[in-house]
């Protein structure tokens, strides 16, 4: 079964087409990539899920509920989480403090009746699985890029959603970092989470992806496991075409 | 048809002056990103000289109109361009929305103080058209003037010009460039500086041209008139959207048009008097409608930008200790100042407390509000009219009025605390029970009416709160998408709105409730001849009419419970959120906050705050005029000064309503008295003295509005340094130099005003000197080459390395730290 499902999504930035005619459905419980050369339209699709930015035509579902002319905030609340590529944290905030808002926003979307302890369980139990106990309390504007990315992940990871966009979640991390994250994302994934991910790093696509997605120049281009896409022509050709010019 | 023409062609002329005043603008925001406050005050000054020049009969005057002309525009205006980009506004690029908003406030409130101070008498001056008064031409039936037409066909030329300039020049090309990426017009080894320079010489050329082509229309020169003239170029400029000169000038045509022929309609305010002042609020509207109509920019992760304003949360405990400290200080000075100071001193909290609206707003939400003393004049009103003012005939209509405003504000403000069904109905009502006990038990507000009392009671604020607080949501509900300048730019519209619609109305209003009374049971008459007189409060069995300590400790507690409110609201579930918010809306959206819940409560309550300021500010001044003190030019200065002194602190508004409401004018008495002992020194002091007066505010502004922090943090940091041993040769000369001061006192020789006025300074000081050396310290060991290698990596000089390299995108933040390096 499908957990998310674009249907002929098509945007236009002015004349550019930004993306055209998507078809893409990524499997429920699955582990799935989105790659593609710069300005391929990955991040434009992301946005076009969360809902920050309106497709000019098609119709995005998530599991069997459309979702196309709902607020990025109500999709939250079906369940869909997402990172940001260019970091989107609160500097304001400590780093445990960005995840209890979280928490403590989902609190209110449900009348939970144990509000307060169940928001700092849920807090504790994230830190711990991304291991950010030890900088708990340390402003989020003071932490390296690798940690912050474990940050924005455990923020949305806390408000327990049923599909995750991850936006280049790798970028800014060094090798150790993103073998560990590979393993959050792998616990995650074995705890029923679907995670649709973009990324640049080769490595951490081909070790925890099942399925890839190829996109160019807003077209998707290819999709199949990680061995045929490697060993795809039109994919090879599309990164090297991209380096040519 | 006549009429036609003669709307049509003053419509014409006045609209090509907005557009000329508005391209100007236009042209230095593409350039410079900054949103110039300031470019009407250039105008406006640029009118003064000229009429200097041209008709002064003490200095200058009789100079030929083109000599004049050229002066003022080929030298003057761009001199004070030049000056303005190589002082003023050239580090500002990559700093926060408030401090880009801020600097060139404290500009315009410079030029506005300049003015005032250089043609101080009230003279009346007036300028003449182009060719005199009577040189005209025919069309048809009516007449056109020389200046008219003049003014038309410059505005053609110009924009001509600058569209040429823009797109098929070299440098006009690399001005629009340097919009885009500075670094790169930099790589491609073009000067940004230089462009930018020249787009600040064009603006005020073209601020100075619209002021002086416009002062002939408007009578006599008037320094507030010619400088609030620009908004209606705003309006223009906001209908191009900030970038499309031609767009830009059909705004600014239309607006012109739009205002002389309702005119026309209107008969100059003839047929419905009460709206007679709506031709001068015409521009703001649109500009209102405008901005609200304007496809906004969409929430992504770049476009909003991060800055270094990080403003720390003090703990809940010592935030009490403080608070306790700060009433007993100002207790304790009550026996020590003279009634004339302490009225001073009331002076500044009470607009401290007006302050605290936009640390809770601006400082934690992030929305910009220039409008804060709207919102307390509407308290102030409010508080009159319904309290004092005898305008509701029948108690029960009171009341009634009340709880349905309680009902509304509790749940405008709860649903975002968190309640729902259940639990949001319960405590609304309850609250709404509460605020009709109180208005008809506690205050005895039923039977005849409240009639006119003699003293303020706990309802009128209490109504004066919620009134602002609606009034807050109603402004809010069409700006809930605006973010930034935009929303500065709306509430700037609204606080004209209410100078221009509400200060000034004089006509009475009557209305009647359904169900109440019988006839007209409202009857207004909102501000009678400009101004009224507000009686102090008498409640707890203390009068405060005739002791002015009392009202002073009234004010003093009421500002620490606020303030004590707002910590503990940052602390909170509804803080985080706040912040989360200002820090990044798109996060916030993706992580499912209603932001418009969010928003709208925050303003709510933001409002209701700045209300309930404004009855106990307006009720200890004894009265309030149109001209003062809610105008929207105080709050502008208020708003700058809460920068100045920290808008994300609760110390930073007690800081800047002291700057704003005391400090200066105290400073400036300080010299004037010296002016008088000394008499030899006389011109010294008096200079001194008109300085702080006129400039002393303005001169804050632009010194230290750049600091997102504002001192008050620095205050606290410096205190915190000066505990520490390094700091130990500051700590002694301090206390040295203010135990000779207390000696002094002591013994006699200066009074306890003097003994403050020298040993409060001297105190900061300290602290600023003992923080700043401890800074320089810290960078001296900071040594980059040789991290690593003599020293551990730290986790906090990991991320400052990727912010550096721009790893996780702190761009902005990047850009900011460069520069100060710089």
């Amino acid at each position: 079964m499908s957990e998310l499902t674009l249907a002929g999504i098509t945007i236009r930035f002015g004349g550019h087409v930004a993306l055209n005619n998507v078809h893409l459905a990524v499997e429920s419980n699955s582990i799935t990539g989105l790659i593609g050369p710069n300005g391929a339209g990955k991040t434009t699709l992301f946005n076009v899920t969360s809902g920050l930015l309106k497709p000019n035509e098609g119709t995005i579902r998530l599991n069997d509920q459309v979702m196309t002319d709902l607020s990025p905030y109500r999709r939250a609340k079906l369940g869909l989480g997402r990172t940001f590529q260019r970091l989107e944290l609160f500097p304001s905030l400590s780093v445990e403090e960005n995840i209890q808002v979280a928490a403590e926003i989902r609190g209110e979307w449900f009348r939970s009746s144990n509000g307060a302890s169940s928001v700092s369980a849920s807090v504790q139990q994230v830190m711990k699985l991304t291991g950010l106990n030890s900088i708990a309390s340390k402003s989020v504007a003071e932490i390296p890029t690798g940690k912050a990315r474990l940050v924005e992940l455990a923020r949305t990871v806390v408000q327990g959603p049923s599909m995750l966009l991850l936006d280049e979640p790798a970028s800014g991390q060094n090798e150790n970092e993103t073998e560990e994250f590979a393993q959050i994302l792998k616990i995650l994934n074995s705890e029923g989470v679907t995670i649709f991910l973009v990324e640049h790093d080769m490595s951490l696509v081909m070790d925890v992806c099942d399925k890839v997605f190829v996109l160019d120049f807003g077209t998707l281009i290819a999709d199949g496991s990680t061995e045929e896409i490697q060993n795809n022509p039109v994919v090879i050709d599309a990164y090297l075409g991209g380096i040519n010019g | 048809m006549t009429e036609l023409i003669t709307f049509t062609v003053v419509g014409l002329a006045i609209g090509s002056i907005y557009s000329i005043a508005s391209v100007g603008l236009v042209v230095t925001y593409t350039t410079s990103g900054i949103f110039n406050f300031a470019h009407g005050a250039i105008g406006m000054f640029a009118a003064f000289i000229y009429w200097q020049l041209r008709w002064d009969s003490a200095w200058g005057g009789e100079w030929p109109a083109p000599i004049a002309l050229a002066f003022v525009l080929l030298i003057v205006s761009p001199s004070l361009g030049i000056l303005l980009q190589a002082i003023v506004m050239k580090g500002l690029e990559g700093t926060s929305e408030t401090t880009k908003l801020v600097i060139p406030i404290a500009v315009m409130l410079a030029f506005i103080g300049i003015t005032n101070w250089v043609w101080q008498d009230f003279e009346s001056r007036i300028p003449e058209p182009f060719f005199g008064r009577d040189s005209k031409w025919e069309l048809g039936d009516a007449f056109i003037t020389t200046h008219q037409t003049i003014v038309v066909v410059v505005a053609v030329f110009l924009a001509i010009l600058l569209k040429v300039l823009l797109t098929s020049t070299r440098i006009g090309i690399t001005m629009r460039a340097v919009v885009d990426n500075q670094d790169l017009v930099r790589l491609n080894g073009s000067n940004p500086n230089a462009s930018a320079l020249l787009s600040w010489i064009i603006g005020s050329a073209l601020a100075g041209l619209a002021g002086i082509l416009i002062s002939p229309l408007l009578g006599s020169l008037n320094v507030l008139a010619l400088t609030l003239l620009v908004v209606n170029a705003y309006a223009a400029a906001i209908f191009g959207r900030l970038k499309n000169l031609p767009l830009t000038f059909l705004g600014g045509i239309a607006i012109g048009l739009a205002v002389s022929y309702w005119n026309w309609v209107s008969g100059t305010g003839r047929k419905w008097p009460w709206l007679s002042e709506l031709r001068a609020t015409i521009p703001v509207l649109i500009l209102f409608a405008i901005l609200i109509v304007l496809p906004q920019e969409r929430l992504r992760g770049a476009a909003i930008k991060k800055h270094r304003e990080v403003f720390t949360t003090p703990t809940m405990k010592s935030s009490i200790l403080w608070g306790i400290a700060f009433v007993v200080i100002i207790s304790g000075l009550t026996p020590m100042l003279e009634t004339k100071w302490e009225f001073s001193l009331s002076k500044g909290i009470g607009f401290s407390i007006i302050a605290l609206s936009m640390v809770l707003l601006t400082g934690y939400a992030g929305e910009i509000n220039l409008a804060p003393l709207a919102f307390a004049g509407i308290g102030a009103l409010s508080a009159y009219q319904f309290d004092v003012g005898s305008t509701v005939e029948t108690g029960a209509g009171f009341a009634t009025l009340s709880t349905l405003l309680a009902l509304l504000f509790a749940f405008l403000v709860l649903s975002a605390f968190g309640f729902k069904r259940k639990k949001l109905w319960v405590l609304s009502v309850s609250i709404a029970l509460a605020t009709l006990l109180l208005v008809t038990i506690f205050d005895d507000t039923t039977g005849t009416g409240i009639a006119s009392r003699e003293s303020m009671s706990i309802s009128g604020i209490l109504v004066a709160t919620l009134i602002s607080g609606i009034a807050g949501a109603l402004v809010a509900l069409p700006a809930l998408r605006l973010r930034g300048l935009y929303l500065g730019l709306a509430t700037f519209a609204f606080a004209i709105f209410v100078d221009k619609m509400v200060y000034k109305q004089r006509q009475t209003l009557s209305l009647d409730i359904p169900f109440f009374g019988d006839g007209e049971d409202i009857t207004f008459n909102i501000f009678n001849n400009g101004a009224l007189n507000m009686p102090r409060p008498d409640f707890f069995g203390i009068n405060f009419k005739s002791n002015q300590s009392a009202m002073l400790i009234l004010l003093a507690i009421s500002f620490t419970l606020i303030a004590l409110f707002l910590i503990r609201l940052k602390r909170s579930t509804y803080g985080r959120q706040l912040s989360a918010m200002k820090d990044s809306p798109a996060a916030s959206a993706t992580l499912g906050l209603n932001m418009l819940r969010l928003k709208l409560s925050v303003f709510t309550l933001a409002a209701a705050i700045a209300g309930f300021g404004g009855a106990l500010h307006a009720s200890n001044l004894r009265a309030i005029q149109e001209d003062a003190p809610f105008t929207v030019f105080e709050g502008l200065g208020l708003f700058m000064l809460t920068v100045v002194g920290g808008i994300g602190y609760v110390s930073g508004a007690l800081i800047g309503g002291i700057l704003y409401g005391t400090a200066f004018i105290v400073m400036g008495d300080f010299w004037a008295k010296l002016s008088t002992d000394w008499n030899s020194f006389n011109w010294l002091f008096t200079f001194v003295h008109d300085f702080f007066l006129f400039l002393g505010p303005a001169v804050a502004g632009i010194g230290l509005g750049r600091n997102p922090n504002g001192i008050a943090s620095q205050i606290f940091d410096g205190f915190r340094v000066l505990g520490q041993r390094e700091s130990r040769r500051v700590l002694t000369i301090m206390i040295t130099i203010i135990t000779s001061v207390w000696i002094l006192r002591v013994s006699n020789l200066i009074d306890g005003w003097t003994f403050l006025l020298l040993s409060l300074p001297i105190l900061l000081i300290s602290t600023l000197i003992a923080d700043k050396r401890s800074n320089l310290e810290e960078a001296e060991t900071r040594n980059w080459e040789l991290l690593g290698i003599n020293t551990e990596i730290s986790m906090e000089d990991e991320a400052f390395l990727d912010q550096m390299l721009d790893l996780g995108s702190y761009k902005s933040q990047q850009i900011s730290k460069v520069d100060r390096d710089e």
